[in-house]
C-alpha cells in the first residue's frame, strides 16, 4: 500500500486518493452530463478547486459495466455486474482528514449534484457520514509515483512563477550598470519574495497524520 | 464504445489525463502483482517508470473488491481482480504515452502488465521491435475508460519545465541568502554566474527532486 | 436558542482563564492501585474548581486531569478506555515523531518526571493561586494526605506569570495570552482578546462550544464521538500539556546576527522590527497587520484579519501568529481554518531575564496548556501542518520561526515594502529556540465524571 509518493530523499507531498462508487445504470448518463458541464467551465470551476491549493490532478471517469468484459474474447464467462462505476481519482497534498473536510466545508453541496447518484451516497454535509462513506469505499494505491515528489501544488506554482521572472530578468538586465542592476534586482525580489520558501521532501519519520499509509 | 481518439476532456493544456482499467489474469497474478507494485517505490527516484520522462504522475491500484452498496448491503464482484491505471503526462494522445513507455521503460512496463489479460508482449525486448509502440498504444486504448472531467493545476507546465524550475528555485534562494549584504558588483557578477550555470545544467531526472 | 453550557460541571480554567491567579503548581502522580487512586480523587473532589469559580473564588484552585494510562490505572474497564480517541490513547510521547518532537525535543531528552517512560504520569493536579505561600501550603496538604499506593512523581512543576511593563509576557519578551477563541454561550465580559472565526462578511462569529468541550455541537454542526459511558465524556475535554524550554540567549543572539545583515538591506530597521516580523506582533502585542510601522499607542484589538495583506507585506505569511491562527488568510472565507482553534492557557516557568541582562543557563520556558475536544484535528494539525510546515502559507518546508523544530537549515522570508523601497529580507539558518522538555495528553473529566471515577462502579453491558 503506497498512497504517498516518495524517493530516496524522503516522503513526497503527492498523496493518492481513489474512490470508486457504484452508480445505477440509469443514472450514468446524468452523471456524465453533469461532469461534461463542469468540464466545459473547467477554467472557472477550477477556480474553487484552485483556492483549495492542494489538489494537483483530478480524474473523474465513468466505467461502464461492460468495460469489465472488454478484454473477454468469448473464452470466459462474462461478469454480470449490476452497476456502472464512478471512478474518482485525485492527487493532493497533506493529510486526508483536512482534504475531506475541505470538500465538506468549501465545496459543500456543489459536488453532491454529481456524486449524489452514487449508491448510498449520504451527501457531503454532515462531515462524519461523508467521511464514513469514503472510508468504506476508498481504495489504497499500490504504487504512486510523482516526477517531482518534493513539490506540493503551491511549491510548483512558486517555482514556475520564479523561473518565469528570472528568465525575463536575466534577459533584460545583462547590460545594466551595477547600481541599476542592484535596483532592478531588488524590484525582482519584491515580485518573487513569496516564492523563496524552501522546497524539499518530508522527513521519513513524519508519519503524516491520517494518511492511509504504512 | 469507440476507443480510437478520446474526446477533449482527457486533455488540458499540454497534459493528457489517462485512466484505465485492465483485468488481471487471475487471483494468483493479482497477489503477485500487488507484491511487485509494492516494491517499485524503492527505486531511487521513486519508481522505475521515472525514466519515462513525460510522466508527471503514475498510479497503479489493484481493485479486487467492488464497493459496499447502500442498504441492504450487496457485494458486487467481478471474476478477476482489476488494475486501475492513472497517468498524467505531457502529450496529445495515448500514442505519446505508449511510445515513451516502449522506448524508455520496457522492463517496467512488462513487469506490471504481464500480469494483465491479453497483454501482447512476452518480454521487454519485444517492445523494441518495429510497430511495438503502436501495439502497446492499441492495448492501452482498449483498457482506457472515459474520463469525463480532468483537472490539472498548471496545465501548461511540462515535466521538464517543472523540474528545471525547482532546480532553479533551490539555487536562486540560496543565492539570495548569501548575497543580501553583497556590494553591487558582486551581486551582478554572482547572479549571471548562477544564471548561466543554471541554463547549462542538464534536465534533472524525474523523481529525483 | 443559545447554548446552555453546564459551567457547574465543566472544570475551571478551560472556558475562562484563571487570570488573577498568577502562580501555579503542577503535581504529577502515579496510581499504583485502583482503589487508592479512586480514594484520592474522592478526597480531592470537594475542592475541584468548576467553571463557575468566579462566584466563590477559592484561595487556590484545584483541577484534575488523567492520562489514558491513568484511566486504566483507576480500574476503568477496557471497554471504556478503548473508546477514547486514538490520539489520546497513544499519548503524546508515542506520537513524538509526527509532532516534530525529534532531536533535542525527543522524549529521551525530556526532563523528569517525563523522561522515564516507566514512571508514568497518571494524574495531573493543577493548582493556581494569587499567593505563593498559600499555594505551597495547599499543595503540601494535598500531598500529605496521599493514599499509600498513590505516588507523587518528582519534581513537581512551578510556574508563574511574568509581568513586564505592566503586561503579562513570555520569556522572549512578547506579550502573551492575547488571543483565544470567543466561544458560543460564554459571556465576553468585554474581553477584547477573544476572537471568533471569520464569518465570511468581514467579521467574526463565536466558535461553537463543541470544539472545546465534549457533548456539544462543533463547527460542522456535529458532536464529536463520546467515550463510553457517555456520562464519562460529556462536559469533559482534552488537555495538551507541554513543557517548552525557551532559549532566550540563542534568540537574542540570532536577532543580533541577522540584524548585521538586515542593516545592509534596510538601515533604519533593527531588532524590535525583526522580532516583530518573526512573531507577527510587536512586543506589546499590537498585531503587525494593523500596526505595521510601530506598536499601537492604545490597547490593540484582537479583531483583525489578513484579507488586505495577501502577500504578507504587513505581517509575513510565515510569522508565528499568522501560522497559529490564520483567520481568513487561507482563502475560502476562513472555511479551511475554522476547525483548528484551541484554547491556550500557557503559563511561564523560570526567571525572567530583562533585555539589559545576560541570560544564565537556568531553566525557563512556558508550560503550554491547550484545551480542545479533538487533539489530532486541532492541536496536532496546527503543530504538524502549520508550525512545522509552511505549505499552507506558500512558505514550502519552512517552519514557524519562533516555535518550529528548526535545525538551522530553514529560512523565513520577511517581505519587503514596495512603497518604502525596502526589499525583502531572508532570515537564514533558523535554529531551534523552543525545545520540548516533557508533557502528555490528558483527559479533563467533568465533575460528574470525577464522581463516577471515584465511585468506580461501571456497568457497561
Amino acid at each position: 500500500m503506497a498512497n504517498q509518493a516518495r524517493n530516496h530523499l524522503g516522503l513526497g507531498k503527492s498523496v493518492a486518493f481513489v474512490l470508486p462508487t457504484p452508480v445505477p445504470r440509469w443514472a450514468s448518463w446524468l452523471v456524465r452530463t453533469g461532469l461534461c458541464i463542469l468540464n466545459r467551465f473547467r477554467d472557472t470551476e477550477q477556480a474553487t478547486a484552485k483556492n483549495l491549493s492542494f489538489i494537483s490532478f483530478l480524474h473523474w471517469a465513468i466505467v461502464k459495466r461492460r468495460h469489465f468484459d472488454v478484454f473477454n474474447d468469448g473464452g470466459q464467462l462474462p461478469n454480470h455486474l449490476a452497476h456502472d462505476y464512478n471512478l474518482f481519482l485525485s492527487t493532493y497534498n497533506g493529510p486526508q482528514t483536512p482534504y475531506v473536510e475541505a470538500f465538506t466545508d468549501v465545496l459543500g453541496h456543489g459536488i453532491d449534484f454529481v456524486w449524489g447518484f452514487s449508491v448510498g451516497y449520504p451527501g457531503s454535509i454532515p462531515e462524519t457520514a461523508y467521511t464514513r462513506y469514503i472510508a468504506l469505499n476508498q481504495v489504497d494505491a499500490d504504487h504512486n509515483y510523482s516526477a517531482y515528489p518534493s513539490a506540493s501544488v503551491q511549491d510548483v506554482r512558486r517555482c514556475l512563477h520564479l523561473q518565469k521572472e528570472l528568465k525575463a530578468f536575466a534577459e533584460s538586465t545583462r547590460d545594466l550598470s551595477e547600481e541599476h542592476f542592484r535596483q532592478a534586482f531588488h524590484r525582482l525580489l519584491l515580485r518573487v519574495q513569496n516564492d523563496l520558501g524552501s522546497v524539499g521532501s518530508l522527513p521519513f519519520e513524519t508519519t503524516t497524520l491520517r494518511h492511509r499509509d504504512v | 464504445m469507440s476507443k480510437k481518439s478520446k474526446p477533449l476532456p482527457n486533455r488540458y493544456g499540454k497534459k493528457y489525463g489517462y485512466t484505465a482499467l485492465f483485468p488481471i489474469r487471475d487471483a494468483a497474478n493479482g497477489v503477485a502483482l500487488r507484491q511487485h507494485l509494492g516494491g517499485l517505490s524503492e527505486d531511487r527516484n521513486g519508481s522505475p517508470f521515472s525514466s519515462a520522462t513525460l510522466i508527471h504522475l503514475l498510479r497503479f491500484v489493484i481493485i479486487d473488491r467492488l464497493p459496499f452498496e447502500g442498504y441492504p448491503a450487496k457485494q458486487e464482484s467481478s471474476r478477476q481482480p482489476h488494475l486501475v491505471v492513472m497517468c498524467d503526462f505531457d502529450g496529445a494522445e495515448v500514442a505519446d504515452l505508449a511510445a515513451a513507455l516502449a522506448r524508455q521503460v520496457p522492463k517496467a512496463v512488462c513487469g506490471v502488465w504481464r500480469h494483465c489479460a491479453a497483454f501482447p508482449f512476452a518480454a521487454p525486448d519485444e517492445l523494441a521491435h518495429a510497430g511495438a509502440a503502436d501495439r502497446l498504444a492499441q492495448y492501452l486504448r482498449r483498457g482506457q475508460v472515459e474520463t469525463i472531467l480532468y483537472l490539472s493545476d498548471r496545465p501548461e507546465a511540462t515535466v521538464t519545465e517543472i523540474l528545471r524550475s525547482i532546480q532553479a528555485q533551490h539555487a536562486f534562494a540560496a543565492f539570495v541568502e548569501s548575497h543580501q549584504a553583497a556590494p553591487p558588483d558582486q551581486l551582478k557578477k554572482g547572479f549571471f554566474r548562477l544564471w548561466d550555470s543554471l541554463v547549462q545544467k542538464p534536465d534533472p531526472h524525474p523523481g529525483s527532486l | 436558542m443559545p447554548i446552555a453550557l453546564a459551567l457547574h460541571d465543566i472544570q475551571g480554567n478551560i472556558l475562562r482563564a484563571y487570570r488573577s491567579e498568577a502562580m501555579a503548581r503542577f503535581l504529577f502522580l502515579r496510581i499504583d492501585q485502583p482503589a487508592a487512586g479512586r480514594q484520592f480523587i474522592k478526597q480531592l473532589l470537594p475542592c475541584v474548581t468548576p467553571a463557575t469559580w468566579g462566584e466563590n473564588r477559592p484561595e487556590t484552585t484545584t483541577n484534575i486531569a488523567l492520562t489514558h494510562a491513568g484511566l486504566s490505572a483507576l480500574g476503568l474497564p477496557v471497554e471504556s478506555t478503548s473508546s477514547f480517541p486514538l490520539d489520546f490513547r497513544q499519548g503524546m510521547r508515542a506520537r513524538a515523531a509526527a509532532l516534530g518532537d525529534t532531536g533535542d525535543s525527543a522524549p529521551e531528552h525530556w526532563d523528569e518526571p517525563w523522561r522515564n517512560p516507566e514512571a508514568q504520569v497518571h494524574l495531573l493536579v493543577s493548582c493556581y493561586s494569587t499567593n505563593a505561600g498559600i499555594l505551597d501550603r495547599h499543595c503540601q496538604k494535598l500531598l500529605a494526605h496521599l493514599p499509600v499506593r498513590v505516588a507523587a512523581l518528582a519534581p513537581h512543576q512551578d510556574a508563574a506569570r511574568i509581568i513586564h511593563n505592566e503586561q503579562p509576557v513570555e520569556h522572549f519578551g512578547f506579550s502573551d495570552g492575547l488571543s483565544n477563541p470567543a466561544i458560543e454561550g460564554m459571556p465576553r465580559n468585554d474581553n477584547r482578546n477573544l476572537v471568533g472565526n471569520p464569518d465570511g462578511k468581514g467579521g467574526f462569529s463565536d466558535v461553537p462550544a463543541g470544539e472545546f468541550v465534549l457533548g456539544y455541537p462543533g463547527v460542522g454542526g456535529e458532536q464529536r464521538e463520546l467515550p463510553v459511558p457517555t456520562l464519562l465524556g460529556v462536559n469533559g475535554t482534552f488537555l495538551v500539556f507541554r513543557k517548552l524550554a525557551q532559549d532566550v540567549a540563542r534568540f537574542r543572539a540570532y536577532l543580533d546576527d541577522q540584524c548585521q545583515i538586515l542593516k545592509h538591506v534596510s538601515a533604519e530597521h533593527g531588532r524590535a522590527f525583526l522580532a516583530a516580523k518573526l512573531v507577527g506582533r510587536w512586543h506589546d502585542g499590537s498585531p503587525l497587520v494593523r500596526y505595521p510601522r510601530r506598536p499601537a499607542t492604545a490597547d490593540p484589538t484582537n479583531q483583525f484579519d489578513y484579507v488586505d495583506d495577501p502577500e504578507g507585506a504587513l505581517c509575513p505569511l510565515g510569522a508565528h501568529v499568522r501560522r497559529t491562527n490564520p483567520r481568513s488568510s487561507l482563502g475560502s472565507d476562513g472555511q479551511l481554518t475554522k476547525r483548528r482553534r484551541i484554547i491556550r492557557r500557557g503559563i511561564p516557568y523560570g526567571n525572567f531575564v530583562r533585555e539589559s541582562e545576560i541570560p544564565d543557563n537556568g531553566p525557563r520556558g512556558i508550560i503550554f496548556l491547550a484545551y480542545m475536544s479533538g487533539i489530532e484535528r486541532q492541536f496536532e494539525f496546527v503543530q504538524q501542518q502549520w508550525i512545522n510546515n509552511g505549505d499552507s502559507f506558500r512558505q514550502g518546508n519552512d517552519k514557524d520561526p519562533l516555535v518550529g523544530n528548526n535545525d538551522r537549515s530553514g529560512r523565513m522570508v520577511v517581505p519587503g515594502d514596495e512603497r518604502a523601497g525596502r526589499p525583502p529580507f531572508l532570515c537564514t539558518g533558523l535554529p531551534r529556540f523552543v525545545t520540548v522538555k516533557g508533557g502528555a495528553y490528558f483527559f479533563v473529566p467533568s465533575l460528574t465524571a470525577l464522581h463516577l471515577l471515584a465511585e468506580g462502579r461501571f456497568q457497561l453491558n
